[in-house]
C-alpha cells in the first residue's frame, strides 16, 4: 500500500511536470490506433457476415445429391438451430408451347432463414417480404420468364406432369445471381416435387439443408456435421461464398492489422526510449529512497505501479479514442455496412488495451528493473550506475512482448516472422551503416565549419546513443514507409483490377450461328464486349496417359477433375492472364497444344510437356501442355483452366461466352437482347461490382484513417528521442557558452547533429523499407515484389524533414537556458 | 551510541589493493556531536557512507543504538535507516517533483506516520517556511531547499543524522543560518549529529572534530563549548 500511495504521488507529480508525458503519449496512440482497427476489422467482417448470410439466405448450408438424413436436421435442431430445407433440380417449364430450361427451387414454410425473398404481384414491382413457400399448385417465377415464356400472372404453366398456376413474381431472392446458376428461378412448395414426377432415378438433384442461430451453436454444429458429410456432400459457410469481395477484404484485414500492430510496435520503441529516460532521471530518486530506508524491492514495486497507472490511464485513454474514431469511420462508413452495425464487442477493448500493456512492460520493464539495483551510496557518489540489463536481453524481451501481441492479432507466422527477420536486419544494418557512415562523415568534416566538426564529433563521441537514435529514427520511417507503399499497391491494385468499366454483364450460351447476330447488335448499341469466346465442355480422363480414376484412387480429386470443364480456344494470349511458363499456344495444326492455369498444374503435377486426354462429346483429345498462366479469378472477366489452339476445337460444339459493361442508364438493351436471342442466359454481375467497388472506396478510407495513427507514433518516437538526448545535450551547451561560444554556434552545432541523424536515419530506411516490403509482398499480400526508386530519393528527404525542426526545437532549452541553472542542477 | 571498531575498507584496482579507510575507532555518545574532517579524497565521504549504512567496510564494526550494522544485509540495514537515521546532503536531494510539504512528510509516510502532514507542516514553521509548504523545490532558493532538507530529515524523529557538507552549496551567510538551524534542531530532539565538512567553523560547533588524512585518524579534538 505504501508502494503505492508513494507511486500515486509521483503519478501524478510526474504527470503534471511532464516527465511521463511522452510515455503515457505513446501508449495512447499506440493503443488507439490498435482498437480502431480492430474494431473496425471485427465489426465489419461481422457485418459482411451477416449480408454473406443474406446473400446466402442462411449461416450455412449443406449441399447434397441424394436426400439429407433426417438426423442431421434432428441433431441441428437439437444444437439450437433453426433448419429450412429445399431441394433444387434443373427442369423444363412449359407455356403456351414455349419451353424453357429454369432451376427450380423447390422450398419449406421456414424458406429464406436469412435475407429477403420479396414476391409481386406484377412485373417490376418491388414486391412484399414473404418468408414461406408458394401454397400447392401456386408457383413463383423469376420476372424473365414472363417475358420467355409470353404470359401473365394467374396463367397455367407445366413442370413435368403438373400443372401449376403462377401466383407470384420474384422481385428478390436470396442466394441471388451466380456463375453457375444462370437458368431462371421457379419456387414451388417442396410438398409440390412428387407430383411433378420429374425426380426419376439419375437425376441431378440439390438437396439443401440451411441452418441459423448463435455463432456459438453453429460452430458447435460446424465440427459436429464435418464428421457425418460423405464426399458427394459440401458445407458452406455464409462468409466463405462472394470470393471477389473476399479477396479484397482480407486484404484489408491483413493490411489493416499490420498497421495497428505497427502503431503498436512504434509505440514500442517511443516507450523503450521514453522509459529510459524516465528511470535514469530518476536513479537519485530512487538512491534518496533507499536511504530513507525503502528496500530494494520496494523502490522496484514504485515504479511498477506508476508504470502500471501509465499503463491503465495510456490504455484506457487509448480505448475510449479508438472507440470514438471507430464511431467516427462507422458514420462514414455506413453506406458499406448493413442495416444494423454490428455493436462493438468488449473483448476488442480488453484485448486492445492487454496489447498495450504487454508492449508497455517488455518495453519499458527493462530500463525500470534497473532502478531495483540503484545504491544508496548513489546519493554521495553519482558515478555509481546501476547495474544494467544486458542489451540482448532487452532486445530479447521487446521481441517476446511484440510476438505475443502480434500472434494475438495476426495468426500468420510468416507475419511474426518477417517482423523479427525484418527488425533485425533493420538493426544489423543500422549498427554496421551507422558506424561506418559516422567515420565516413567524419572524415568528410575535416575542412568543414567548426560548429558542424563540433557536431559529428559529439555524435562520434555518444557513439551508443547515436546508434539507437539512428536506430529509433530509422525504424520508424521504414514501417511509415512500409505503410505508405503497401497502402498505395494495395490500392491502386483493387482499382486495377477493377476499373471503372470492368465488364458488369456476361452472356452465356450463345449459340454458334448467333455470334455475328450479337456483335452486330453490340456495335448498334455502341457497346464494346471483351470478346466473344468459345466454350467447350470436356472432361479430364487421364493425366500423362495414366487413368484420373487409377491416379486418384486415393486421393481427394481436384476441383477440375470433378467436374466438367469449360474448354476453349484462343488465338491472341488473353488480356488479363500472365505467361509463367512456356510460350504461347502456336499455330500449327498438326499438334494439340493446350495452355493451363498455375494452380490446376501444382495441384495435378503438371508440368510443359506433359499430357492431358479430355472427352468431349463421345471424343477422347489428348493434348501437349506448352504453357502455364497465372489467372486472376477476381477480374470479372471470363477466365479459362485450359485454353486450346484454334485448330484443335474449332470443330468441336460449342456455345459462346462474352462479357461486356452495361452503364446503368442503358439497363433496358438487356430487354431487346433476351428478347432477339431468348436461348441467351444473361448474368446480371452489375450490382455485385458495385458493391465490390464500395468495399474498396470505404477500406482505403478505413486504411488512411489508421495511417494517421501510425503517424503520430512516429511522432511519439521522434518525441522520446529528441527528449531522450535532451539532457546532455543542455549540459553540453551550458559547458560551451561559459568557454565563451555564442547560441549561433550552438545552434549551429544542434543543427549539424540532427541534420546528420536525419540523412543516416533516412539512409536505413530506405535499404531497410525495400527488404521488408519485399519479404510483404513476396509472402503475406501475394503481390509482385518490385524496387521503389521513389523511396530512395523521399525516405532522407522525409527523414531530414521530420528529424531536423524537432530535434532542433525539442533542444531549444539548450539554447535558452541560463549556463549556471544547467550546471547547478547537473 | 554510535561505536566504530577497527573498520578498514579497500577497494581492488589492477595495480592491487587501495586502502581508502585504515583502521578508524571512535565513540559517540548519544546527543552529541562530531565533526569529520580532512582534505579531499582523505576519506570522510567513504567512512560516513560505512557509519550511515550505505556501504559496508572490508573489515571492523559499526555499532549504532547497540545493533551491529555491518552485520546486516543491504535490506535489513534500510529497515534500520528506516527507523534510526536521518541525512541532510550537500545538494540537499529533494524529490523535484513533490512540495516542500510532501518531501518533509515522505519519510514519516514511509513509516505509515498517522499524521504526517500535520507533523511535516509545523516542521516547516519550524524551519521558517511554514508560508512555503506547497513550493516545489525549483521554486525556491538554495537556502530554502537546505531548510526543507534539514526539516525532513528531523520529521521522523532519527536517533543519528548524517549530515554531508550541509552548508557546501549555499554562501557563508546562508550557511550560518543553516548551521545555526542544524544545531538548534539537533539540541531539542536529542538526536546525535555526524557531520562531513571542509568547513572549520562549522566543525568546530561540533563537540568533538576528527580528522582524516590518507585514511586514517590523523587527530581528535574536543571542543570546549559548542556553539548554537
Amino acid at each position: 500500500m505504501l508502494s503505492f500511495n508513494l507511486a500515486l504521488k509521483l503519478f501524478m507529480r510526474d504527470f503534471k511536470s511532464g516527465e511521463l508525458r511522452v510515455l503515457m503519449f505513446a501508449l495512447w496512440v499506440a493503443v488507439a490506433g490498435l482498437i480502431t482497427v480492430t474494431l473496425l476489422v471485427d465489426r465489419v467482417e461481422r457485418g459482411m457476415t451477416k449480408e454473406a448470410s443474406q446473400v446466402l439466405g442462411a449461416n450455412r448450408v449443406m449441399y447434397s445429391p441424394q436426400a439429407i438424413d433426417a438426423e442431421i436436421a434432428e441433431e441441428a435442431q437439437l444444437q439450437g438451430l433453426q433448419t429450412s430445407e429445399s431441394l433444387w433440380f434443373s427442369s423444363v417449364i412449359l407455356a403456351n408451347d414455349q419451353f424453357q430450361l429454369t432451376t427450380v427451387k423447390a422450398v419449406d414454410h421456414k424458406f429464406p432463414l436469412a435475407g429477403e425473398l420479396k414476391i409481386a404481384q406484377a412485373l417490376f414491382e418491388a414486391g412484399e417480404v414473404i418468408q414461406g413457400k408458394p401454397q400447392s399448385g401456386n408457383v413463383w417465377l423469376s420476372p424473365r420468364l414472363f417475358n420467355l415464356l409470353n404470359i401473365k400472372l394467374g396463367d397455367s404453366v407445366q413442370i413435368g406432369a403438373q400443372t401449376f398456376i403462377a401466383s407470384g413474381v420474384i422481385a428478390k431472392e436470396p442466394g441471388g445471381s451466380s456463375f453457375f446458376n444462370f437458368a431462371p428461378s421457379v419456387m414451388m412448395s417442396v410438398d409440390d416435387v412428387a407430383a411433378t414426377q420429374v425426380i426419376q432415378p439419375g437425376s441431378r438433384l440439390d438437396y439443401r439443408l440451411a441452418l441459423t442461430g448463435s455463432e456459438s451453436s453453429l460452430e458447435s454444429f460446424d465440427s459436429w456435421i464435418k464428421t457425418q458429410l460423405n464426399k458427394s456432400q459440401r458445407y458452406l459457410r455464409a462468409e466463405s461464398g462472394a470470393p471477389q469481395l473476399g479477396n479484397a477484404l482480407s486484404r484489408a484485414k491483413k493490411y489493416l492489422n499490420l498497421s495497428g500492430v505497427l502503431a503498436l510496435l512504434l509505440g514500442g520503441i517511443a516507450i523503450a526510449i521514453a522509459a529510459n529516460r524516465y528511470s535514469l532521471r530518476h536513479f537519485d530518486h530512487c538512491a534518496l529512497l533507499r536511504c530513507m530506508g525503502l528496500k530494494k524491492d520496494q523502490v522496484l514495486f514504485v515504479f511498477v505501479w506508476i508504470l502500471l497507472l501509465v499503463g491503465t490511464v495510456g490504455t484506457s485513454l487509448g480505448a475510449l479514442t479508438g472507440w470514438a474514431v471507430n464511431e467516427g469511420l462507422m458514420l462514414a462508413l455506413k453506406e458499406l455496412l448493413p442495416e444494423q452495425v454490428p455493436p462493438v464487442r468488449i473483448e476488442t477493448f480488453v484485448l486492445g488495451m492487454a496489447a498495450g500493456f504487454i508492449v508497455l512492460i517488455g518495453f519499458a520493464l527493462p530500463s525500470l528493473i534497473r532502478i531495483r539495483s540503484v545504491q544508496p551510496m548513489r546519493i554521495l557518489r553519482k558515478d555509481l550506475e546501476p547495474f544494467s540489463l544486458a542489451m540482448w536481453a532487452s532486445i530479447l524481451m521487446a521481441i517476446f512482448a511484440l510476438s505475443v501481441v502480434i500472434s494475438l492479432y495476426s495468426p500468420s507466422i510468416t507475419i511474426v516472422a518477417i517482423m523479427i527477420v525484418g527488425g533485425g536486419f533493420v538493426a544489423a544494418i543500422s549498427l554496421v551503416a551507422s558506424l561506418f557512415l559516422l567515420k565516413l562523415i567524419s572524415r568528410l568534416s575535416q575542412n568543414r565549419s567548426m560548429a558542424f566538426r563540433f557536431g559529428v564529433e559529439h555524435l562520434k563521441r555518444h557513439r551508443a546513443a547515436t546508434l539507437i537514435q539512428v536506430s529509433a529514427f530509422g525504424l520508424t520511417l521504414t514501417l511509415l514507409l512500409i505503410i505508405l507503399l503497401v497502402r498505395n499497391e494495395l490500392i491502386q491494385d483493387w482499382k486495377q483490377q477493377l476499373p471503372q468499366d470492368a465488364p458488369n454483364h456476361f452472356l452465356v450460351n450463345i449459340q454458334p450461328e448467333k455470334v455475328d447476330a450479337l456483335n452486330q447488335l453490340f456495335t448498334a448499341n455502341n457497346l464494346v464486349s471483351q470478346g466473344i469466346f468459345p466454350m467447350v465442355r470436356g472432361r479430364v480422363v487421364e493425366l500423362n496417359g495414366e487413368k484420373v480414376t487409377e491416379l486418384y484412387k486415393d486421393k481427394e480429386l481436384h476441383n477440375s477433375l470433378r467436374r466438367e470443364l469449360n474448354l476453349t480456344w484462343m488465338e491472341a494470349f488473353p488480356e488479363a492472364n500472365e505467361l509463367l511458363e512456356g510460350q504461347w499456344l502456336s499455330e500449327n495444326p498438326q499438334k494439340i497444344e493446350i495452355s493451363i492455369e498455375e494452380e490446376m498444374a501444382k495441384r495435378l503435377e503438371l508440368v510443359l510437356g506433359s499430357t492431358m486426354t479430355f472427352r468431349i462429346g463421345a471424343d477422347e483429345l489428348t493434348a501437349e501442355v506448352t504453357s502455364i498462366r497465372k489467372v486472376k479469378w477476381d477480374s470479372f472477366q471470363p477466365n479459362f483452366y485450359v485454353i486450346f489452339n484454334k485448330s484443335a476445337l474449332e470443330n468441336m460444339p460449342a456455345t459462346f461466352i462474352s462479357s461486356f459493361y452495361l452503364a446503368p442508364e442503358q439497363k433496358m438493351f438487356l430487354n431487346d437482347l433476351v428478347k432477339l436471342f431468348p436461348t441467351v442466359s444473361v448474368i446480371e454481375l452489375d450490382l455485385i461490382l458495385a458493391e465490390v467497388r464500395r468495399v474498396i472506396e470505404k477500406a482505403s478510407l478505413a486504411v488512411e484513417v489508421v495511417l494517421i495513427f501510425v503517424m503520430l507514433s512516429g511522432i511519439a518516437v521522434l518525441l522520446a528521442t529528441t527528449r531522450s538526448s535532451l539532457d546532455d545535450k543542455l549540459y553540453e551547451s551550458a559547458l560551451l557558452k561559459t568557454l565563451g561560444a555564442n547560441r549561433k554556434f550552438v545552434a549551429k552545432t544542434t543543427f549539424s547533429e540532427y541534420w546528420l541523424l536525419g540523412l543516416l536515419s533516412g539512409v536505413l530506411a530506405a535499404i531497410s523499407s525495400e527488404f521488408i516490403a519485399f519479404l510483404l509482398y513476396e509472402f503475406v499480400f501475394k503481390m509482385e515484389a518490385q524496387l521503389h526508386w521513389w523511396i530512395w530519393v523521399t525516405a532522407p528527404i522525409i527523414a531530414l524533414l521530420a528529424v531536423v525542426p524537432a530535434g532542433t526545437l525539442g533542444s531549444r532549452s539548450a539554447l535558452k537556458e541560463p549556463p549556471s541553472q544547467v550546471l547547478n542542477n547537473r | 551510541m554510535l561505536t566504530v571498531s577497527q573498520v578498514c575498507k579497500q577497494v581492488p584496482l589492477i595495480s592491487g589493493p587501495l586502502t581508502i579507510l585504515d583502521d578508524i575507532n571512535f565513540n559517540v555518545e548519544k546527543g552529541q556531536s562530531l565533526a569529520i574532517i580532512g582534505a579531499s579524497g582523505a576519506g570522510k565521504s567513504t567512512l560516513l557512507s560505512i557509519l550511515a549504512g550505505l556501504d559496508l567496510p572490508s573489515t571492523g564494526q559499526v555499532i549504532i543504538a547497540g545493533q551491529t550494522i555491518t552485520e546486516l544485509d543491504e535490506d535489513e540495514r534500510a529497515v534500520f535507516r528506516a527507523g534510526h537515521v536521518g541525512f541532510v546532503f550537500q545538494s540537499f536531494h529533494l524529490l523535484p517533483t513533490l512540495t516542500a510539504l510532501e518531501n518533509v512528510a515522505l519519510p514519516l509516510e514511509l513509516k505509515y506516520h498517522h499524521s504526517a502532514l500535520d507533523t511535516a507542516k509545523s516542521l516547516l514553521d519550524k524551519v521558517g517556511l511554514g508560508e512555503r509548504t506547497a513550493h516545489y523545490p525549483n521554486q525556491m532558493s538554495g537556502g530554502e531547499q537546505q531548510r526543507v532538507a534539514i526539516a525532513r530529515a528531523f520529521a521522523a524523529q532519527p536517533e543519528i543524522l548524517f549530515a554531508d557538507e550541509p552548508t557546501g552549496n549555499l554562501d557563508s551567510k546562508t550557511g550560518e543560518k543553516i548551521a545555526d538551524l542544524l544545531f538548534e534542531l539537533n539540541r531539542e530532539n536529542h538526536t546525535t549529529l555526524i557531520v562531513v565538512t571542509h568547513d572549520i567553523k562549522l566543525a568546530s560547533r561540533c563537540d568533538r572534530i576528527i580528522e582524516l588524512a590518507a585514511g586514517k585518524v590523523l587527530q581528535e579534538q574536543k571542543v570546549a563549548t559548542g556553539t548554537a
